[in-house]
């Protein structure tokens, strides 16, 4: 696919670039902050926008920013953003107006180059994902309401569902039965009084709305 | 040095280290007089005349100066103890009609009017030392006048008195002497009179200190009328035959001849009576300004007769009240504080013994008339106390950020580094097993996953030293989160999404929040808290609360106390609210300017 990225570590932006191209993709434009990241993503209409979340000018959100940006000007474009952290606040930001196509992942992640690249095809496919450390930052957070309620099972399923992992692929991280996922599913639905959904993304969103608000 | 640390209620102001050694010549030469008089009577006890008698002027006058010189040390502005020394030197004077050398002891006969026109200026000119009315100086003066024009002629002419040596008597004819004799006794009868009339009059006119002075007036009274009637009886020859009432009279007149100077001295040290005096004092101290640090506390004292009196300053900053050496000022029971006020403005306060000075007014008098004086001290206990209190807080920053900068190396030290050093000795092993790719990616695994531990690591102590969110969205979104993170339900007030606040400030302010909200979770055993957060008029005003069981002292937690810090080094304001069982608020003001 064809990938625009924002970065301004150069030597992180490099060793980006060649993992992408190494993996078949083409590297269209790379940008070094927040309004030429923006401006290539315009240029270049990429598959996919990477974006990093610190930036020059300010050195504070301008990636994130960039990424809403262009998000709102095309939205067929599917955005990750990376950071050395993550902010649930972010997620939640990303995630809100319309979570198809849409990445929010922790830089180190990028490292496990198989579930990267599976996530880069997710996110084009207009599926979203989620770092597990957003999810379990909300599930730390349970103050006494139904989310308390839930097993240690349904709390790995849960972060596995915030992934963006179908069914399968949860049973297959798990080594459980798909039925056993679909009965933690339905579990955790229960707990949180959400209808269940076939679409993957949306049960993330629902989610994280639920525990956000 | 602070101003309750002053030696004596009666410290010298500065310029009185020159008067000292004059007065201790006076009393050398008159303990000397008094020695050289004393041997002579002892000389001449043969002569008939009593010892005990003769040795009185001495005695008396050696009482007088030693009260006199003390008086004038201890109050060198108030002309009591310079009139002390006067008297005693003229009973001393009057001691010498004992030599053998005629014209000493002619020079003594002539000495012997004075005391009674001395005693006269002194209670009339008590308890200042000055004489305030036109008729005072009148009769003072008229006291003063008997001695050449009645006094010395009378002796002159050589009355038939008991006492009579011959020496001076020029005309020895005693009608003419009986006749001067009358007019002596009645001339210093009227003298009296108007004397007592006068001090009665301020008796009557003056408030609390006069009253208190009146013992003083009248014993003063009855020495005079004492000296009076003997001259009387002395007039009508009775003295010489003795008699009781001749007795009574000399044992009442030595009784309060020698306590009259010791009273006037009291008088001029104490509380009290020496009001009236020690105000002008107070004032003329005042006048010689600049006042050295603490003096005001000394002249106050010294004004009030109150050796533990004392001056706070008022620090409007802090609404405490501070010591001159800027501690802060502790009350102990029977303790009276008297505001002083200046330009309208509450400067400070005289603390001084509520159980020695029952009467409020002249410390309010006092208070008037310090006002200017500390107010001027105030401003610089004001910049001593804050001095210190910078000098405090700047070497505990230095301490915490020691304390940082070693917890940062600990962290490294134990995480990020030693997981480097296995990960490196594992990329080694890598290297070694190329011939068997089940091990290498075996290892490589186990490298990967190191990588990812010491990345969390990193993340994690990040996170503690500058919060990612602080510093990419501002201190409302950092709040926020903390209020998210808080295992109670924490509710966030604020009228913004953004701070328009300087990033120094806004970190200060995210301790602040961070530190209360731990101390809310640690401590105070809250079901739920609420920080409040708003920027006006250049101030930040963070606020947090919680419903816990309060009692939370700022100097318990060294948590606390790093905070305060942190705030006063960021220019704000910190403040803490926690009574028993009724919740906690902190409230912090931080200036964005």
């Amino acid at each position: 696919m064809r990938i625009v990225i924002g970065e301004d570590q150069l030597l992180l932006r490099e060793g980006l670039v060649r993992l992408l191209e190494e993996a078949g993709h083409e590297v269209v434009g790379s940008a070094g902050d927040g309004p030429d990241l923006v401006r290539r993503a315009k240029a270049h209409h990429p598959d996919l926008v990477i974006a990093d979340v610190r930036m020059p000018p300010s050195q504070t959100d301008e990636g994130l920013r960039a990424a809403l940006e262009i998000r709102a000007a095309e939205p067929g474009i599917g955005i990750l953003v990376l950071s050395h952290h993550v902010e649930v606040r972010y997620a939640v930001e990303l995630l809100s107006d319309d979570a198809s196509g849409v990445g929010y992942l922790l830089k180190q992640r990028v490292a496990d180059l198989d579930r990267f690249f599976a996530a880069l095809e997710r996110i084009r496919a207009g599926g979203s994902v989620i770092d597990p450390e957003v999810v379990s930052a909300l599930l730390g957070r349970a103050r006494g309401d139904p989310l308390a309620a839930l097993t240690p099972r349904q709390r790995e399923v849960l972060a596995l569902m915030a992934e963006g992992r179908t069914n399968a692929g949860i049973a297959e991280e798990l080594v459980i039965t798909e039925k056993a996922v679909a009965k933690h599913v339905a579990g955790i639905f229960e707990a949180l009084g959400l209808p269940p959904e076939v679409d993957g993304h949306r049960r993330v969103l629902a989610v994280i709305r639920y525990l956000d608000r | 040095m602070g101003p309750t640390d002053f030696r004596s209620g009666g410290q010298r102001p500065a310029g009185s280290s020159a008067v000292e050694p004059a007065l201790a010549a006076i009393g050398l030469c008159s303990a000397g007089l008094a020695v050289v008089e004393l041997s002579v009577v002892l000389a001449n006890e043969d002569r008939g005349t009593s010892g005990a008698v003769a040795a009185l002027p001495a005695v008396v006058g050696l009482v007088y100066v030693g009260a006199g010189l003390l008086a004038w040390a201890r109050r060198p502005h108030n002309r009591i103890g310079a009139l002390l020394t006067a008297a005693g030197l003229s009973w001393l004077g009057w001691g010498l009609r004992a030599a053998d050398i005629p014209l000493l002891a002619g020079l003594g006969l002539l000495c012997g009017a004075l005391p009674f026109a001395i005693t006269v200026h002194l209670l009339l000119a008590f308890p200042s030392g000055r004489l305030e009315g036109g008729a005072e100086r009148i009769v003072v003066g008229a006291g003063y006048l008997l001695i050449p024009f009645v006094y010395a002629p009378t002796e002159l002419l050589g009355a038939s008195r008991s006492d009579d040596i011959g020496v001076l008597d020029v005309v020895d004819d005693p009608a003419v002497a009986d006749v001067a004799q009358v007019v002596q006794t009645a001339a210093g009868a009227l003298l009296l009179a108007v004397t007592a009339a006068l001090l009665l009059r301020r008796l009557r006119g003056g408030g609390a200190g006069r009253r208190q002075a009146a013992p003083l007036y009248l014993s003063g009274i009855v020495a005079l009328i004492v000296v009076v009637l003997l001259d009387v009886l002395d007039g009508a020859g009775l003295t010489a035959t003795g008699g009781w009432p001749v007795d009574v009279l000399n044992a009442v007149g030595v009784g309060i001849v020698l306590l009259l100077p010791l009273a006037f001295l009291a008088g001029v040290l104490r509380g009290g009576f020496a009001r009236a005096g020690e105000l002008q004092e107070l004032v003329r101290r005042l006048g010689d300004a600049p006042l050295p640090p603490d003096r005001l506390a000394a002249a106050v004292a010294a004004a009030l007769g109150d050796p533990t009196a004392s001056v706070a300053y008022w620090l409007p900053s802090e609404g405490r009240y501070v010591d001159a050496g800027g501690a802060p000022l502790e009350l102990g029971p029977g303790r009276g504080v008297e505001e002083v006020v200046s330009g309208g403005r509450k400067v400070g306060a005289i603390v001084y013994d509520g159980l020695l000075l029952r009467d409020a007014e002249p410390v309010r008098s006092v208070a008037r008339m310090s006002g200017l004086a500390l107010d001027h001290e105030r401003l610089a206990a004001e910049l001593r106390a804050s001095a210190r209190e910078l000098e405090a807080s700047r070497a505990r920053l230095a301490e915490a950020a020691d304390l940082e900068r070693r917890r940062i190396a600990r962290d490294l030290h134990d995480g990020a580094q030693q997981r480097l050093v296995l990960l490196a000795i594992e990329s080694e092993l890598l290297a070694r097993r190329a011939e068997d790719p089940e091990a290498v990616r075996r290892t490589a695994g186990e490298l990967h996953a190191g990588l990812d531990a010491a990345l969390d690591d990193l993340r994690a102590m990040i996170q503690g030293l500058v919060p990612p969110l602080l510093a990419e969205r501002g201190l409302c979104a950092a709040a926020q989160e903390l209020a998210a993170q808080a295992p109670i339900p924490v509710a966030l007030d604020t009228d913004a999404d953004e701070l328009d606040a300087p990033p120094h400030i806004q970190s200060t302010g995210y301790f602040v929040i961070n530190e209360a909200l731990v101390n809310v979770i640690k401590h105070a055993q809250a079901t739920s808290a609420t920080v409040s957060l708003h920027h006006h008029n250049g101030t930040l005003r963070i606020e947090v609360t919680d419903d816990g069981i309060g009692d939370a002292d700022r100097t318990r937690g060294s948590g606390l106390a790093g905070l305060a810090d942190r705030v006063a080094a960021a220019g704000g304001t910190l403040d803490l609210e926690s009574a028993p069982g009724a919740g906690t608020r902190l409230r912090a003001e931080l200036p964005c300017g």
